[in-house]
């Protein structure tokens, strides 16, 4: 299979703005299955709403486009019920981090085998530009017109905590970074994160002087760091940059793994409470 | 024919009939007084290889139910008041992306936290309209135990059958009451509850394309029919759609698909109570009720007839759609109707609009936390009687 | 005192068994109507009325035993209502008609007497404990109600509790239902 093997071509033109970072992160995706050499019938893409929620509509696999928050719940029941599949669930950073913060962290801590790609362009796109739980403290947006006054999250130091197995960040910018971090993840048995920070000119951009495209790229080109460089920046360096690469995790069982093993004590009637109080 | 027959709880017969019925998967959050049926399932499930999850929140449970579910695996939740809330809004998805599951409300007293282990039938309402936009619903509502098996069989067969999520809707009483249960043979189970499936090549498969009964037919995620589940607008194949006509056309589907079956669907259970032989003609009353409700209903029934007055009780087994031609017809046969209910008028309601003005409809409400008593019932139809 | 009443065939029982939670009273009202509706060949229900603490809290189970089908599962006017604590006794004291027998805890129940009808006080936690177990309170209890009764012949009793109870500790259950049962039936024969 190639990249343009797994694209809906009917439903090109894309539907997001000229200078979003998601169709770069789109292709990489597409890139990164055809690499793996997955068939489009073991790969389930999960969808919230969002920008990058609407992914899914160019995405010739089997999809389910879910609720506002919900996309690692539904990748969760999937992945439960058939770990053989391939489960990729594709989330904006309002999506994933905002309204569905508390599934992100559990998703983590559970270790469920779904990778979450979060394109995080630090503010809600679809519903007009405003500030959501990845703004930086001071920026602007629709609704933070006096500069944000609440602090944005480090999306991969939360999913680290959290448990995941694997978390990494790429920029746009960093295409053939992202790339090979996807199929790291998708590789990965336990529960990975791609956070990918994505030009939104049209908002975020324009709310905090970076309306054109092209400086948004070279914000991302100049801000991220290598991880092992910016190990060793001084603190004063590290003001406005970030890492990328791949971020950490922590080699645990995942979900699928353990589960099976509840299901060989319970099949082999080791629970306490099988069937009590039924059967006569 | 009854395989076995066992002294269980309303909540343990409810897993008993996923069982019977094929489920494969759980997912929930726990909560009074719907614990039972988690705890039950997160050992039965996995003795026959099906999975329970124990998800942070109602939300995420009924994704994670969306999720196996589209992955192939009969689904259901249970929950309370607190929890069916919450569930709302995926359950909005499983209507509009056609994804089959059912959900339990064992009904608690409420709003909000209420009273966490009492009684209340307050949510019928709520299990109709409670998703925003239109959308089918489909509410059975068990009055014994041997109904909350029976029942929960009925909901997985036609949440299947139709692809639509089916809510089952018992209350503390049922839910916790225990009697005998007659289990049949696990056999007779098999393949009760199947949703229809694609045949044909795999490209030429659209998710939504419906068969003649208005139902799609269903491939699991991971095989070679290739499934686009969507809960915005879509057209045949699951792609996004603003049409206007693609959307009237839609909606209409999702509600007609169900109301053209019910005529198969378990609606309502009759009960006649006449006056010992001898005692004066007099016109009948009518008690509509659902639920634990039914069971007072039933007793003040056999009260009222003692009295010289003919009673009769539809119980409601289907609360939506709402059984419209069963209770016209029990209405019109007897002199009025009274509706005891653990709310303060739902069901009511209802009996009203199909009744109109051509019959007295009296409600008999009480929300307090206690259950109805058959006491309570009786006082007020002779009240409304001697009016 | 009248003796031992015969075993009821024709007639429905409304029985509650209250006290505390952690007590066993909602799987003693379980035992109760398995007894009869199982191997006693009757209807049964039970429900059960609890607060939100696990332990502690005035908990009930209300158990309906009949030969007739039981419309109302709930118990309307008791015929007997066995109370384990002071706070179980009192919470229901003015419900208790004149024809409702009273079993209680004596241990536990200090202040007794206030109902109008029939009341038996038996030291049924004492029994329990001297029997190897506090804990099996809620089976001596349910051994005394038949005996005193009669509701039910004690061997539907002992088949539920054995059923349910398969492991090792089955004996010393079995055990607690027979020294309730004792107590009962002399206190039904008029020795107590």
């Amino acid at each position: 299979m190639k990249a343009r093997d797994y694209l809906i071509e009917e439903a090109m033109p894309l539907f997001w703005c000229r200078g979003c970072g998601n169709g770069i992160i789109l292709h990489a995706l597409l890139r990164a299955l055809a690499r793996l050499g997955k068939s489009r019938e073991e790969t389930v893409v999960v969808t919230g709403i969002g920008c990058f929620g609407k992914a899914d509509d160019y995405i010739r696999t089997h999809s389910i486009h879910g609720t506002h928050g919900r996309a690692l719940a539904i990748a969760t029941g999937v992945k439960a019920v058939n770990p053989g599949l391939t489960v990729l669930a594709l989330m904006g950073d309002g999506d994933c981090a905002t309204i569905g913060g508390n599934h992100l962290i559990h998703a983590a801590r559970r270790n469920i085998g779904v990778t979450a790609v979060v394109a995080n362009n630090l503010n809600y796109g679809m519903t007009g530009g405003q500030f959501s739980a990845t703004t930086p403290q001071g920026a602007r947006s629709s609704t933070s017109s006096f500069g944000n006054p609440e602090s944005g999250f480090d999306l991969c130091r939360l999913a680290g905590a959290a448990g995941a197995a694997l978390v990494a960040r790429a920029t746009v910018y960093h295409a053939a970074l992202l790339e090979s971090l996807l199929v790291e993840a998708i590789s990965c048995p336990g529960f990975s994160l791609v956070e990918v920070m994505s030009s939104c000119p049209v908002y975020y951009g324009r709310y905090n002087g970076i309306p054109d495209p092209a400086a948004m790229m070279r914000w991302w080109q100049e801000s991220a760091v290598p991880a092992s460089r910016y190990a060793e920046l001084a603190p004063e360096e590290k003001q406005g940059r970030f890492p990328i690469g791949r971020l950490g995790g922590s080699d645990r069982p995942a979900f699928s793994e353990r589960y099976a093993r509840v299901q060989e004590a319970a099949q082999a009637g080791a629970g306490r409470w099988i069937q009590a109080g039924t059967d006569r | 024919m009854a395989a076995r027959t066992a002294f269980m709880q309303g909540n343990e017969a409810i897993l008993e009939g996923a069982l019977h019925a094929g489920a494969r998967f759980f997912a929930g959050y726990p909560i009074t007084p719907s614990s039972e049926i988690a705890e039950l399932a997160s050992t039965r499930l996995p003795a026959r290889g099906g999975v329970y999850l124990q998800m942070e929140d109602e939300m995420a449970s009924m994704g994670a139910v969306i999720g196996a579910s589209a992955a192939g695996a009969p689904a259901f939740t249970a929950t309370s008041g607190p929890g069916f809330s919450l569930m709302q809004e995926n359950l909005g998805l499983a209507a509009m992306a056609e994804v089959p599951c059912v959900v339990v409300n064992v009904q608690r007293s409420g709003p909000s936290t209420g009273l966490a282990t009492r009684p209340g039938q307050a949510d019928v309402m709520q299990a109709r309209w409670g998703t925003h936009g239109d959308h089918p619903s489909l509410v059975f509502a068990p009055a014994s135990a041997q109904e909350c098996f029976d029942l929960t069989v009925e909901a997985f067969i036609w949440a299947e059958r139709l692809r639509t999520p089916v809510i089952g809707r018992a209350d503390v009483v049922v839910g916790h009451l225990r009697e005998l249960v007659a289990l049949p043979d696990p056999e007779d189970g098999r393949a009760l509850a199947s949703r229809p499936r694609p045949q044909g090549p795999p490209d030429d498969y659209c998710t939504y394309r419906p068969g003649p009964d208005g139902v799609p037919p269903l491939a699991d995620f991971g095989s070679p029919y290739i499934v686009h589940l969507n809960g915005s607008m879509h057209d045949e194949r699951g792609y996004p759609s603003a049409d206007p006509a693609q959307a009237g056309r839609l909606i209409q589907r999702l509600v007609a698909k169900v109301q053209a079956r019910v005529g198969e669907m378990v609606a309502v259970r009759h009960f006649r109570h006449d006056p010992p032989e001898g005692a004066p003609p007099r016109p009948a009353v009518l008690y509509v009720a659902y639920g634990s409700t039914a069971r007072a209903a039933r007793e003040a029934a056999l009260m009222l007839a003692e009295k010289g007055v003919p009673a009769r009780l539809l119980q409601l087994k289907r609360l939506w759609p709402f059984p419209d031609s069963e209770v016209e017809a029990a209405a019109l046969e007897a002199g009025l109707t009274v509706v005891p209910e653990m709310n303060l008028g739902q069901v009511v309601l209802e009996v009203e609009r199909v009744v109109g003005k051509r019959r007295p409809v009296w409600s008999c409400a009480k929300s307090n936390g206690e259950p109805i008593t058959p006491d309570e019932i009786l006082a007020r139809t002779l009240e409304v009687v001697g009016a | 005192m009248e003796g031992r009443p015969a075993v009821a065939k024709g007639r429905k029982w409304q029985v509650i068994l209250s006290g505390a939670g952690g007590q066993g009273l909602i799987l003693a009202g379980t035992v109760l109507g398995e007894a009869a509706a199982v191997y006693g060949g009757l209807n049964a229900t039970c429900s059960q009325s609890y607060g939100v603490a696990s332990r502690g809290g005035f908990t009930k189970a209300e158990v309906v035993i009949s030969p007739e089908e039981i419309p109302y599962p709930l118990v309307r006017r008791p015929d007997v209502i066995v109370a384990l604590t002071q706070e179980a006794y009192d919470r229901q004291v003015s419900q208790v008609g004149a024809d409702c027998l009273v079993l209680y805890d004596s241990e536990a129940v200090a202040r007794a007497g206030r109902t109008p009808g029939r009341e038996v006080g038996l030291p049924l936690q004492e029994t329990a404990r001297k029997g190897g177990s506090a804990g099996n309170t809620n089976l001596v209890a349910l051994g005394a109600l038949l005996g005193v009764t009669g509701l039910l012949p004690v061997e539907c009793l002992n088949s539920a509790v054995s059923a349910r109870f398969p492991g090792p500790d089955g004996e010393s259950r079995l055990r607690a239902v027979s020294d309730g049962w004792g107590l009962g039936v002399e206190v039904a024969a008029g020795g107590g």
